[in-house]
């Protein structure tokens, strides 16, 4: 052990300086601008993610139960039908984020940025962002084929508060994502990923009439209380079921709870 | 002490104080030590090449300095700071085994990426140019080979001018020409002053480029100093002659480990080389073809290695 060279090189430790400010900020938004780069030239990743929910839109909430009067909704089943579609443009993107993360750890990416001097937590933020940012451009194409429909009988800045509450609310399922990414091994992942991303889509009553025993359990899914955001921030009576703290603290718990469990993973294990 | 010769002695220490060190460093993974007590410091300026057979305790070294992993015992130190601290890594250049980086980026927009950790990074262009990666610049990640992979991972570990470099196993699936292109540019850095600790199984690599190997094995410290001093520390000394002196003879005398007689030659390992050659030209006046060999790289660390297991 040489303590004199530890105690000596102090000195030098003071000649160093930290990352400005400024070059810190832009090293988190090179990482995100290249998360969001490498996602969507991934083919498996990005399209499904931006053409599935669009597609499913057009096909059942234009063409199959777009028609006529609504039935016993009335025509404001075409609002209801196009925040449900649009949720699921958010959901996949989010929970599908984990894929990418098991990849990365399988292929000890992520043990390369640990030893290079990556801000804290750029990873986790970078996949936040790209996250959001496949979900924005999901429901934005999602919002265009509402508008040229013209089935949704609510107004722009309407469909406008439902889209930015939307993008925000990619993040919850961003967190159940890099739980999951942050867990499994980059084969099992997208198993995990569909285990949690297709109840949420089916039974949390987004798009299609749930039986009563189901119904009743529609709370439990961060899905159903995304879209009762979405709706109550817009102003959507017909459809609001919960109050929108209710639904915003569910939110942010899912958040806490699986962010947390991602963080404190990642921490030990990267 | 005056004021001036306070910073005079401040800025000598500076310049002495190891970049890296492990100081009495002892890691175990459950019961198995994969590091025991060893201590280990890089210099500034110089290339410590770390030799040992897998399961040495290279990896752990390498992951104990970058912060990867924290020691059960002694104390580690990364620019005379702890490696856990970002700033500590900011001045350190990385190249690590097995990773796979983005598929979907270029090696342009990999070396732009890395760039953007670093206080002040090498441009873009400059990082490709010094690397030699100019035509696998605009090609994804994904669709390289192997050795280019490796070129990309090496020109994003250098493009934060870093004063501490680490490279793992560095040139693995290179080919000749990028090979050569990689030592070039590491000799470059050494003569900028950029210290740099490289673990390699080519021994002729550690050869061609270290001031300095340590060897490992088993988790301890077996032997450090310079190649010519790791030479020196195994005394055989290998001695070819065209003899018709019998190999059974010559096995007899003393300081002769061994003796073989290949494709006509006899080729003789022996500590006591001047010895035997004596009494070579003693035995036969005929003796032709005579060549002494000091043990090479590749012979001392087997041998040490040997020793040790």
């Amino acid at each position: 052990m040489n303590a004199a060279a530890l105690t000596v090189g102090a000195s030098s430790a003071r000649e160093s300086s930290p990352l400005p400010i400024g070059r810190t900020l832009r090293a988190y938004l090179i990482e995100a601008k290249y998360e969001m780069l490498n996602a969507l030239r991934t083919p498996a990743f990005a399209i499904p993610f931006l053409a599935i929910p669009v597609a499913i839109y057009v096909l059942f909430g234009v063409f199959i139960a777009g028609g006529g009067e609504g039935g016993e909704f009335g025509p404001g089943i075409a609002n209801y039908l196009f925040s449900g579609f649009s949720v699921i443009g958010v959901i996949m993107p989010g929970i599908f984020s984990g894929v990418g993360l098991a990849i990365e750890r399988d292929g000890n990416l992520l043990k390369l940025k640990r030893a290079q001097p990556l801000p804290p937590g750029a990873t986790i933020i970078a996949k936040a962002l790209m996250s959001m940012g496949v979900a924005a451009i999901a429901v934005t194409l999602v919002v265009i084929a509402a508008l040229i429909a013209a089935r949704i009988t609510i107004s722009v800045p309407q469909v406008l508060i439902i889209w930015a509450t939307l993008i925000v609310g990619t993040i919850p399922f961003c967190a159940i994502g890099l739980t999951i990414g942050a867990y499994t091994s980059g084969s099992a992942a997208p198993a995990y990923g569909n285990l949690a991303f297709l109840p949420m889509m089916w039974l949390s009553g987004l798009f299609i009439p749930l039986p009563d025993a189901l119904e009743r359990w529609v709370v439990i899914w961060p899905s159903f209380h995304l879209n009762q955001l979405a709706l109550n921030l817009a102003g959507v009576e017909q459809f609001t079921f919960v109050s929108p703290v209710r639904a915003a603290v569910v939110l942010v718990g899912v958040t806490v709870l699986f962010g947390g469990l991602a963080i404190r993973r990642l921490a030990r294990v990267g | 002490m005056t004021a001036q010769a306070q910073d005079r002695f401040h800025a000598l220490d500076a310049a002495l104080a190891p970049v890296a060190l492990l100081a009495n460093v002892t890691k175990r993974y459950d019961k198995t030590a994969a590091l025991d007590d060893v201590t280990l410091a890089v210099r500034p300026g110089e290339l410590l090449a770390v030799l040992g057979p897998n399961g040495a305790g290279k990896t752990t070294a390498i992951g104990l300095w970058l912060g990867l992993t924290e020691p059960d015992d002694g104390i580690v130190s990364l620019m005379s700071g702890s490696p856990l601290d970002i700033q500590s890594r900011l001045d350190v250049g990385v190249m690590m085994q097995d990773v796979n980086l983005a598929p979907e980026l270029s090696a342009r927009e990999h070396v732009a990426l890395t760039s953007s950790y670093y206080r002040d990074p090498l441009a873009v262009e400059d990082t490709i140019a010094l690397t030699g990666i100019e035509a696998l610049a605009g090609k994804r990640y994904g669709k390289l080979s192997g050795g280019q992979k490796r070129q990309v991972q090496f020109a994003a570990a250098v493009c934060g001018r870093p004063k501490l470099l680490f490279l793992d196993e560095p040139t693995v699936g290179l080919d000749v020409q990028a090979r050569e292109t990689m030592w070039r540019t590491i000799r470059r850095l050494l003569d900028e002053g950029c210290s740099v600790v490289l673990t390699t199984h080519y021994l002729e690599e550690a050869e061609a480029l270290a001031d300095r190997v340590a060897v490992l094995a088993k988790g301890k410290l077996i032997a450090e100093g310079s190649v010519a001093e790791m030479r020196s520390l195994v005394s055989r000394k290998r001695i070819s002659c065209a003899s018709a002196v019998e190999v059974d003879d010559i096995k007899r005398w003393p300081g002769v480990v061994d003796a073989v007689r290949q494709e006509g030659a006899v080729q003789v390992t022996a500590f006591d080389a001047e010895g035997v050659v004596r009494k070579l030209l003693a035995a036969d006046e005929t003796l032709s073809h005579l060549e002494v060999k000091q043990a090479t790289l590749a012979e001392a660390f087997t041998e040490l290695t040997k020793e040790a297991a």
